[in-house]
């Protein structure tokens, strides 16, 4: 018969930073031909139990078994000899981008001993290593790594994987910058993976995907195993409330439409056709479309000002030619990237929530009034239940959703002391948990009822249909599609998304 | 809770980037203590202190630019030539000296907005841009002082052939502010330290400093927050140019005349003395207070060979390894 099937079995694995502990004596079985999820919410353990078991860390505590022989896993290098392979979120960490495919795939294995080896012969070596495989790239090898797109950097790291004999691929959150077809092609490769008798640990938020393509279905609260379930035998709600543990989702209930005057209207002309957008006031207008579609260029644009874009606010033009006029005029951004684009990493909780409003807490000479700023800091930290351990922490420590409830809860308080007109929502859920996102969807609401004006923007259709009143969709940078609450459609709009419908409805 | 050996040798590490360039202060005094007589006394203290005032001021001005995540290499530089100015002012245009210094403090702050000006314009690197209005500025001050040192009543050759002798000379008021004595105390020593402390608070407590921060930290959110990147850059080089004219003034005031090369000389230290200032504390960003422990910690080492009676030359080699190891604490402390 064939090789025996491959198992990786943990015993109480565990591991600290810093004494807080964040994965509490957690056993697992990976096993070849299967699909095993491993879902959670943020800071439930995932990727750190990923990261273990790839070698990522010098030192944990608990046991590894492969095929049922002890195994120490402290470095990567250790990890990928015994068959364990990583598609990390960020695929770029696991790429030398000026290398070329060629060398990338053979990159860091024993396979290139040699020192002198020239690009040609890589080339041939990997083509070698490809057919034996049985594998074909659909791109050429000598290309650069960096020109890749994400899901071909991906399948790159997948090759690597099989021509080094992987008997496990991690996979984590992959197709957080996926369109649809790729995530369907990325089932399939998953699904080849199986055929050959690969285990597979797929972590992942989203649901749909997890129940498409899992055997096992693992979830992890606070670092510990809360259980395992075959996938047949049990349905997305139940996992949710094991997620979740005793917390209830809230239901969205439609919002009453605010009636009435228009905040903000934005207007472009694009190869001679106007684009042309608007937003009431107390409405939360969703921005949807494929990932690239232009919809964070368009808002950065409103956002920055360019030449080519009028903006009228409460129907008045302004002149808008940089974030300092547009926080001046109430316009505020919370931008896709948390880390790169929204927060002062190195720098603690109190003053990232104050960051736009220094002037505001500064006396006439100049100078920060501490007691008055700590207290609005509190204010809308709670405000928000963003978690941290104290105002002087340095923001790095945060989890992702509470980074993000951060930046919000940093206009809220400027709000509060200019009065916002328009708050931009650009990706505001990326790599947040259930319940933190339902939280988010519930403090736009509650910001739109006060009368601001909300603009989100969100590749995740079903997102965007469950919080917004009106849906603008973009393809090719430009805006295709209005779509009113009562014909709100999944289909029509990815649809218009990947430009099925031909056809405005303005 | 798990505790492993990882968790422990990293308070370690810390240790040393939060209270390591103190320990080395307190170690280096103690060296020297040893090594030679007459170092553990009140006078050569102050006498310490009084030589270092002026790379205290000069590092002042490089850590606000770095603050702001830029590099005024060109403070040296522009210390010289205000310092030409100032003395050259007095000296040969009879002019009041409060009129030629805040003629010279204006001559500062233009040359940092004009760096300021051309990184942003074309998009060029700091330093380098820096670099070369060092160099300009070095040149402006040799072609407006005929490369001649200025000092009261100085003679120098005439076109038409013979000598003329300078009318006027260099303030008694002003040189108090480098060689006065207020009781036991000079008088740059106390300055200087207004000074630092003043940098401090603007630094940490002022809207502007904390903005300046904000823009060195992360220019891309700190714009998307509504902070104009820009103008904190320029805020930052003009008092950078301000900070360094102060000082090349000091010098002046020190020295009694404007020399020429000494305050290109100083860069070494300067430099130093603004990254030694990086790992202060362990804050892992620039700091007043800090470039003004990483300028006694030079000027300490420069007193203490000097009095061993270690040559220029081989004190600079000892610098220039000082200045690469302070390189190497602030990145772990960051």
């Amino acid at each position: 018969m064939g090789s025996p099937i491959f198992s990786l079995t943990t015993k109480g694995l565990s591991k600290s930073f810093y004494g807080v502990p964040a994965l509490k004596k957690v056993d697992m079985e990976i096993v070849g031909g299967e699909v095993h999820s491993l879902v959670g919410a943020n800071g439930a353990g995932k990727s750190t139990f990923a990261k273990i078991i790839s070698g990522f860390f010098k030192e944990y505590g608990g046991k590894i078994y492969i095929n049922g022989e002890e195994v120490v896993l402290d470095t990567p290098h250790k990890a990928f000899d015994y068959g364990i392979s990583i598609v990390p979120q960020e695929v770029d960490s696991a790429l030398v981008h000026y290398f070329t495919v060629a060398e990338n795939l053979l990159f860091s294995s024993t396979l290139s001993k040699n020192k002198f080896v020239s690009e040609k012969q890589f080339v041939k070596l990997a083509k070698e290593k490809l057919e034996e495989a049985n594998l074909k790239l659909p791109y050429r090898l000598n290309l650069m790594a960096r020109d890749l797109s994400v899901s071909q950097k991906q399948l790159l790291l997948i090759y690597k994987a099989l021509i080094h004999n992987s008997r496990l691929v991690i996979f984590d959150e992959p197709t957080s910058s996926l369109g649809p077809k790729e995530t369907e092609e990325l089932f399939e490769i998953i699904d080849s993976l199986k055929n050959r008798g690969i285990a597979v640990l797929y972590i992942s938020h989203r649901m749909p995907e997890i129940f498409a393509v899992s055997d096992k279905i693992t979830v992890l609260r606070n670092g510990e195993k809360i259980g395992t379930f075959i996938k047949e035998e049990v349905s997305p709600d139940e996992v949710i409330k094991h997620i979740l543990g005793k917390k209830e989702i809230k239901i969205s209930s439609h919002r009453s439409l605010q009636s009435g005057e228009k905040i903000l209207e934005a207007s472009k002309v694009v190869n001679g056709k106007e684009q042309y957008l608007y937003l009431k006031k107390g409405e939360i207008l969703g921005i949807t479309g494929l990932v690239g579609a232009g919809k964070t260029e368009l808002l950065k644009e409103i956002y920055t000002g360019s030449k080519d874009i009028k903006i009228k606010l409460e129907n008045k033009e302004v002149k808008i030619k940089n974030s300092v006029d547009a926080v001046r005029n109430g316009i505020y951004f919370i931008p896709e990237e948390r880390r790169k684009e929204g927060l002062l990493i190195d720098y603690d909780v109190l003053w990232n929530i104050l960051l736009p409003s220094f002037k505001e807490f500064s006396s006439k000479l100049g100078f920060m009034k501490h007691v008055y700023s700590r207290k609005y800091a509190l204010k809308y930290t709670d405000k928000l239940r963003v978690k941290y351990a104290n105002l002087r922490q340095r923001v790095k420590y945060l989890s992702g959703g509470n980074q993000q409830k951060l930046i919000i809860a940093r206009w809220l308080l400027k709000n509060e002391l200019n009065g916002a007109k328009v708050i931009i929502f650009d990706e505001p859920t990326v790599g947040i948990d259930v319940g933190a996102k339902e939280e988010i969807y519930n403090i736009c609401r509650e910001i739109a009822d006060t009368g601001i004006g909300i603009i989100f923007s969100s590749s995740d259709i079903e997102e965007v249909i469950k919080v917004a009143d009106r849906i603008i969709v973009m393809r090719d940078n430009e805006i295709v599609a209005e779509i009113m609450k009562e014909d709100f459609s999944e289909e029509v709009i990815m649809g218009f998304a990947t430009g099925k419908h031909k056809m405005n409805t303005f | 809770m798990i505790q492993t050996n990882a968790d422990k040798k990293f308070s370690f590490k810390m240790f040393i980037s939060k209270y390591g360039v103190i320990l080395a202060l307190v170690f280096v005094i103690i060296f020297f203590g040893i090594a030679t007589p007459n170092f553990l006394t009140f006078d050569n203290f102050a006498n310490i202190l009084r030589s270092t005032s002026v790379i205290t001021i000069l590092s002042l001005g490089l850590t606000i630019t770095l603050a702001a995540n830029a590099f005024n290499l060109a403070v040296t530089g522009i210390g010289g030539l205000t310092g030409a100015l100032v003395a050259g002012l007095m000296v040969w245009n009879m002019i009041h000296p409060f009129v030629a210094v805040s003629i010279s403090l204006a001559v500062g702050v233009l040359f940092g907005v004009a760096i300021a000006l051309f990184v942003i314009r074309f998009k060029v690197d700091d330093m380098l841009a820096s670099l070369g209005a060092m160099y300009i500025a070095q040149g402006l001050t040799l072609t407006y002082t005929d490369g001649l040192n200025i000092y009261s009543r100085m003679m120098k050759p005439a076109p038409q052939g013979g000598f003329i002798t300078a009318p006027g000379e260099i303030s008694q008021g002003f040189i108090y502010m480098g060689q006065g004595m207020v009781g036991l105390v000079p008088v740059p020593v106390i300055i200087t330290l207004v000074i630092v402390v003043l940098v401090h608070l603007f630094l940490n407590n002022t809207r502007w400093g904390r903005n300046i921060y904000s823009v060195g930290a992360n220019p891309e959110a700190a714009y998307l927050a509504g902070i104009s990147v820009n103008k904190y850059k320029i805020l930052a080089y003009a008092l950078s140019g301000l900070l360094a004219a102060f000082g090349g003034d000091m010098l002046v005031a020190r020295l009694g005349s404007a020399q020429i090369a000494e305050s290109q000389s100083m860069l070494l230290d300067t430099v130093a003395a603004a990254y030694i200032g990086f790992s202060f504390l362990g804050l892992g960003k620039p700091s007043a207070f800090g470039a003004f422990v990483g300028a006694t910690l030079m000027g300490t080492i420069t007193n203490g060979l000097s009095m061993l009676g270690v040559s220029y030359t081989t004190q600079d080699i000892f610098k220039g390894l000082i200045l690469l190891l302070s390189l190497v604490i602030s990145k772990i402390s960051q």
